[in-house]
């Protein structure tokens, strides 16, 4: 008993909202032991938040919270308690590192001012000594230079490195429990690898307890000594890595392992297909470099990219890389500042509005967030003749393809009447999908458009869009930070950094031969292929 | 309406709550409405005859508001003199509403040369003394509604453009409104099917608020003889009037201010109702409908 750092029992949260409630977690019960990572899976909604925040009563005031939570020894927290007493468990006891992590920082304030704001609050210490602890945390978490760091602000940061700061922040208090609220999520494999990595370092020598909260089953599965899986608010699944995912019980962990592995193996279909290397250019980008005016941004520097008709190809980078910027660009929503861009032998960046229209004709975007891309007060049916409506494509009622596609994306006929807010995520993505593919694009831009779906959704998306490259001789551009997902449809993958293209891959060719000259790629693929093959192991 | 149709059947509470608040709106601007546009058969009494004996009543079965200091009665008074508030107050509001929206939309979705030059008016407008204006007006052009109804929309447009400059400015970096773009929607389309919707609501609030402020303001103008003319009442300049008795007989503000509160009420319901009825979140999911209950 004595190594139980964290007892929860019959743990219930409960929304209410003018005079409505809403039970987002209930009867969860689970025991923390000492240097053991817990990992809470869940799609979005499904009240793995919830949970960790009333651990460290973080909720709003329109939560209720019933059940016990106990910390090691003995020590029963009153879950209504109020400042004064959580302040005394916060960070000390129990720590908690949020999913996006540059916005979790102050940006008015330096590196160094968070580690005295947080160390002050706890202790009395001199501005030497806190600048010695910071900097040797700083350098346990693998940075390189941390004098530099300390002066800089968290906006100078990239994403992987705020939540380097971040886990940094959480240690300086030794705390015993760490609560990771999906820290990995918003960050590249290579970012995503090096956290994890480190969170188990942590773990090691700290002998911290954590719960890792996340909705990417192969990320906990890398991390993870227990899983519990929660769908609804309610726990489906509770056990060590090894029974759940050899032996899953629930119906729920069945299917999202399925859908998994179909991720992976639809990847070898893809080795069928032989892409024609002479195939005609269509889109080609010269030096094209885009700067924001307001804040003096550079979003894209020197820019040359190639794509030939029927090709996919993707661009992977960190969020804030310049990628849908680019993807903006290429589509004229924004204007560029230089270079040239050619589609389908025109020149197309300094087109006016109506000449651009005879684009879209031929290019179309889907936007990753698809509930808001359609007007929420319109029918599917007519959401997807939209582009007929306003470009007249066809002249015919009878060659409107409208009802063909909708069924092609798999939209059933009752909710041709439906309107977006009487959708799921999944079915407005595919919406936005039917309703791009009635121009017959040749060049799809697809910006994120799997990265708010939980994993069901993404294999659909994903096999939809399979299809829609062989019947519509589509070439699609990707976008994500996802290379898993990149991987198992793009033909070349090009990796963006800061505004420039960085390295270019071609998957395609089995010899994994890089054509650009950083490892990048390299690196990204060797820990994606490390996740992967851990994963299907042991499945 | 279509989406109405859409609703569950049973409804939960809070939807019932909504509707409620847009049917009372209705109900009690109608019945203001009806009561000033019949105040011939309504009105007790003559609202221009005067009494000397009966001057500054209180109220009382014969004269539920009371008298005001010349006798006449106050509930007739309230009656006819709606005819002119009404009637002024809302073709202004609905005339500075729309230019407002339309100016504000331009100015936000173009942007640029228009938008700055936009802008420069609005500064101008805003420093401008109203009652400067009004007088400029009333000597050039001389006094008539219209005159009236010209410098209240003149003056009244600007914090509706602003307002809606400001929404569709952030709006029309929204997902929807680039979607529709690329789709190949005409500008107006964009404007009027895009971003009208989601600026119509704080309009429609800040509209509500204004309509009190043109009351006040219309009976300010009567002041310079561009409103109505006395002896013909006016809530505005009923409740001026009143002001100078108030020490002697409070009660005299009651009528028109009742008659003022009640229709900006009204109206403040009808336009919380219509805000709640036209957003489209509201609809139910089909699942969370109660089975075969769905309409239309």
């Amino acid at each position: 008993m004595k190594d139980i750092k964290l007892r929860v029992k019959k743990l219930n949260v409960e929304y209410i909202k003018d005079g409505n409630s809403f039970k987002a977690v209930s009867n969860i019960s689970f025991i923390l032991k000492a240097g053991e990572v817990i990992s809470i899976i869940g799609e979005s909604g499904s009240g793995k938040s919830s949970l960790a925040k009333a651990l460290i009563g973080l909720l709003p005031v329109s939560a209720k919270v019933k059940g016990e939570v106990g910390l090691y020894p003995n020590f029963l927290i009153n879950l209504e308690s109020d400042l004064k007493v959580w302040s005394k468990i916060r960070g000390r006891k129990i720590a908690y590192i949020f999913q996006d992590a540059q916005e979790a920082l102050n940006p008015m304030m330096t590196i160094n001012d968070h580690f005295k704001q947080t160390l002050l609050n706890h202790f009395k210490m001199s501005d030497t000594e806190i600048y010695k602890i910071s900097k040797e945390y700083l350098e346990y978490l693998n940075f390189k230079d941390a004098d530099k760091i300390l002066k800089s602000y968290p906006f100078e940061l990239s994403g992987g490195m705020c939540q380097r700061v971040c886990i940094a922040l959480c240690l300086v208090l030794k705390p015993e429990i760490l609560i990771a609220d999906e820290a990995t999520s918003a960050l590249d494999v290579l970012n995503q690898m090096e956290i994890i990595n480190l969170l188990k370092k942590i773990q090691k020598d700290f002998n911290l307890s954590i719960i890792f909260i996340t909705h990417d089953i192969i990320v906990a599965r890398l991390i993870a000594d227990r899983i519990i899986v929660m769908y609804n608010g309610a726990q489906v699944e509770k056990g060590t890595v090894e029974d759940v995912f050899k032996k899953p019980s629930s119906d729920y962990t069945k299917k999202i392992i399925y859908c998994n592995k179909c991720l992976f193996n639809l990847k070898d279909k893809r080795e069928d297909r032989v892409l024609n290397n002479l195939s005609k250019p269509l889109l080609e980008m010269e030096g094209v470099n885009k700067r924001y005016k307001n804040n003096g941004f550079n979003a894209l520097s020197d820019i040359g990219i190639k794509i030939n008709e029927r090709e996919t190809v993707g661009i992977l980078g960190e969020s804030g890389c310049g990628k849908s910027t680019l993807a903006k660009c290429i589509i004229g929503l924004e204007d560029i500042d230089s270079g040239e861009i050619f589609f389908d032998g025109e020149r197309i960046d300094k087109f006016r509005k109506k000449e651009r229209k005879q684009i879209y004709r031929k290019m179309q975007m889907i936007f990753q967030d698809a509930r808001n891309s359609l007007n929420p007060r319109r029918k599917t049916i007519e959401l997807v003749n939209e582009p007929n409506k306003y470009m007249k494509i066809y002249n015919r009622e009878d060659d409107n393809p409208a009802q063909d596609i909708l069924k092609e994306v798999a939209i059933n006929t009752i909710h041709f009447n439906s309107r977006p807010p009487q959708l799921s995520t999944g079915q407005c993505q595919r919406v936005a999908i039917a309703r791009a593919l009635m121009v017959k694009p040749k060049l799809l831009i697809c910006d994120e458009i799997v990265s708010a779906l939980d994993v069901e959704n993404k294999l659909q998306i994903l096999k939809l869009l399979l299809n829609v490259r062989e019947n519509y001789n589509t070439a699609l551009i990707m976008i994500s930070h996802d290379i898993q997902f990149l991987k198992s449809i793009c033909d070349r993958i090009l990796i963006m950094q800061d505004g420039h293209i960085v390295d270019e891959f071609n998957i395609c060719c089995e010899d994994n031969s890089c054509v650009g000259k950083m490892s990048t790629v390299n690196e990204l693929l060797y820990v994606a292929k490390e996740m992967e093959s851990q994963f299907v192991d042991k499945i | 309406m279509q989406i109405r149709k859409l609703k569950c059947e049973g409804g939960d509470k809070m939807q019932r709550n909504k509707s409620l608040s847009l049917i009372i709106g209705i109900i009690l601007i109608t019945s203001i409405i009806v009561l000033v546009a019949f105040a011939n058969v309504f009105a007790p009494y003559d609202p221009i005859e005067q009494v000397p004996e009966n001057r500054l009543m209180s109220f009382s079965s014969k004269h539920i508001f009371g008298t005001d200091q010349y006798g006449r009665d106050i509930f007739s008074r309230v009656l006819f003199g709606g005819r002119t508030t009404l009637t002024t107050s809302l073709s202004a509001l609905i005339l500075t509403v729309i230019l407002g929206l339309f100016l504000g939309m331009v100015s936000g979705y173009y942007g640029g040369l228009i938008d700055a030059l936009l802008m420069r008016i609005v500064d101008v407008m805003m420093a401008f003394p109203f009652m400067v204006l009004a007088l400029i007006v009333t000597s050039l052009f001389g006094i008539s509604f219209l005159n009236l109804l010209i410098t209240v929309v003149v003056i009244g447009w600007v914090p509706f453009a602003r307002l809606t400059r400001s929404i569709v400015i952030d709006a029309k970096e929204n997902t929807n409104v680039q979607a529709s773009e690329i789709l190949g929607a005409k500008s107006w389309r964009i404007m009027i099917e895009e971003l009208l919707p989601q600026v119509i609501s704080p309009v429609l609030v800040m509209a509500t608020f204004e309509l009190g402020k043109l009351m006040l303001s219309i009976s300010a103008l009567s002041f310079f003889g561009l409103g109505a003319k006395p002896p013909s009442p006016e809530w505005g300049s009923m409740l001026s009037d009143g002001k100078t008795f108030f020490f002697q007989a409070p009660y005299i503000i009651v009528g028109p201010t009742l008659a003022i509160i009640l229709s900006v009420l009204s109206l403040n319901l009808i336009g919380e109702g219509l805000r709640d009825l036209m957003d489209p979140y509201e609809i139910p999911k089909l699942e969370d409908c109660p089975k075969r209950r769905l309409l239309g």
